[in-house]
């Protein structure tokens, strides 16, 4: 009796400790940001499809009296559509590519990278191919995800509004 | 008299010697390549992209069409549905490596082809033993460069003719 009595205190103890431990890493773990809900994956965008939101980004950056590099991408990040306007900076073409491939790869806009970062969560920065800069954009067509837009020349927030202006030519 | 019909007669021998050594004489040297201008526009380079992709279209053809300025960098591209992964690469380094040299990569395929000190031509950086890649030039100035990439080497240097013609 005293023996059954002495196990069932070491299995209490122990069910104890291991509850306060788990509590402990609990509180101990960084607010990991959830990824958004991502749509399945689609055909990749077209070239038909590129060059309507194409036109329709450069379009857009010429009302805001903007240079800027275009690329989009298939979900895979690789290039289906670049062009890069007159007297666009040299360092958009690299940019404007990289956010493209960062918005199609993790699935999201690349400006939510620059927001985690902010909030410190400065473990993105090990992660390959991230572009901590507003102006890459997801294209999600027919609910599936067919690729991406990235824009460069501009400030974060021009660059991703001439990107939407491209969205909205697919949709 | 006499000394009349010697200095004729070595004239001729002159001029007969002249022109079998002008014979033997290696090909002319090619004409210096044009001088580079300024970087071809998105408008000249959509039209020239547009000209080659309805080539490969025609063709039945699926071709990633890259156009670079005189450096090599990239100005526009476009990746026809279906083409094969690896020419997204390809047709860019064939135009860079037709603006970097100044020539088209035919150049470079057919020096190779050619062996012995041809093969020189893989010991530098950049070039590309490819038909495809053809400098722009504009108003006697290289303003760019198309590369084309997709189909076989002779194809995809049929779409990027039909690109640099369009800008003529």
């Amino acid at each position: 009796m005293q023996c059954f009595r002495l196990a069932l205190l070491i299995v209490c103890t122990a069910l104890f400790a291991g509850s306060a431990l788990h509590a402990q890493q609990q509180t101990a773990a960084p607010a990991a940001p959830s990824p958004p809900p991502a749509p399945p994956f689609g055909m990749p965008v077209t070239l038909d499809q590129a060059t309507k939101m194409a036109d329709a980004a450069i379009a857009e950056a010429k009302k805001l009296n903007l240079a800027v590099a275009i690329a989009i991408t298939e979900p895979n990040g690789e290039l289906v559509y670049f062009g890069k306007m007159e007297n666009a900076p040299y360092s958009a073409t690299q940019l404007a590519q990289q956010k493209a491939t960062t918005a199609a790869r993790y699935r999201r806009p690349s400006r939510a990278f620059q927001e985690q970062l902010a909030a410190g969560n400065t473990f993105f920065l090990t992660f390959g191919g991230v572009i901590a800069a507003a102006g890459g954009l997801p294209v999600v067509h027919g609910g599936k995800l067919i690729g991406s837009i990235g824009v460069s020349g501009g400030s974060g927030a021009q660059d991703e509004q001439v990107g939407r202006a491209g969205l909205g030519a697919l949709n | 008299m006499r000394k009349a019909v010697l200095t004729s007669l070595a004239a001729a021998a002159a001029i007969l010697l002249s022109a079998q050594a002008y014979a033997q004489a290696p090909a002319a040297p090619p004409a210096a390549p044009p001088g580079y201008g300024e970087t071809i526009n998105i408008e000249q380079a959509k039209k020239a992209a547009g000209a080659a992709v309805a080539e490969a279209k025609k063709n039945n053809w699926a071709m990633a069409i890259t156009i670079v300025g005189p450096t090599g960098e990239l100005v526009y591209f476009e990746k026809m549905d279906n083409t094969q992964y690896g020419s997204i690469v390809i047709s860019q380094h064939k135009a860079r490596a037709a603006a970097i040299f100044k020539r088209p990569t035919k150049a470079f395929e057919d020096r190779i082809a050619q062996g012995g000190a041809g093969l020189t031509a893989l010991t530098l950086d950049g070039i590309i033993a490819s038909e495809g890649g053809i400098p722009i030039v504009v108003g006697g100035k290289i303003i760019g460069a198309i590369g084309a990439s997709g189909a076989t080497g002779a194809q995809d240097g049929q779409a990027s003719t039909a690109g640099v013609d369009a800008l003529k």
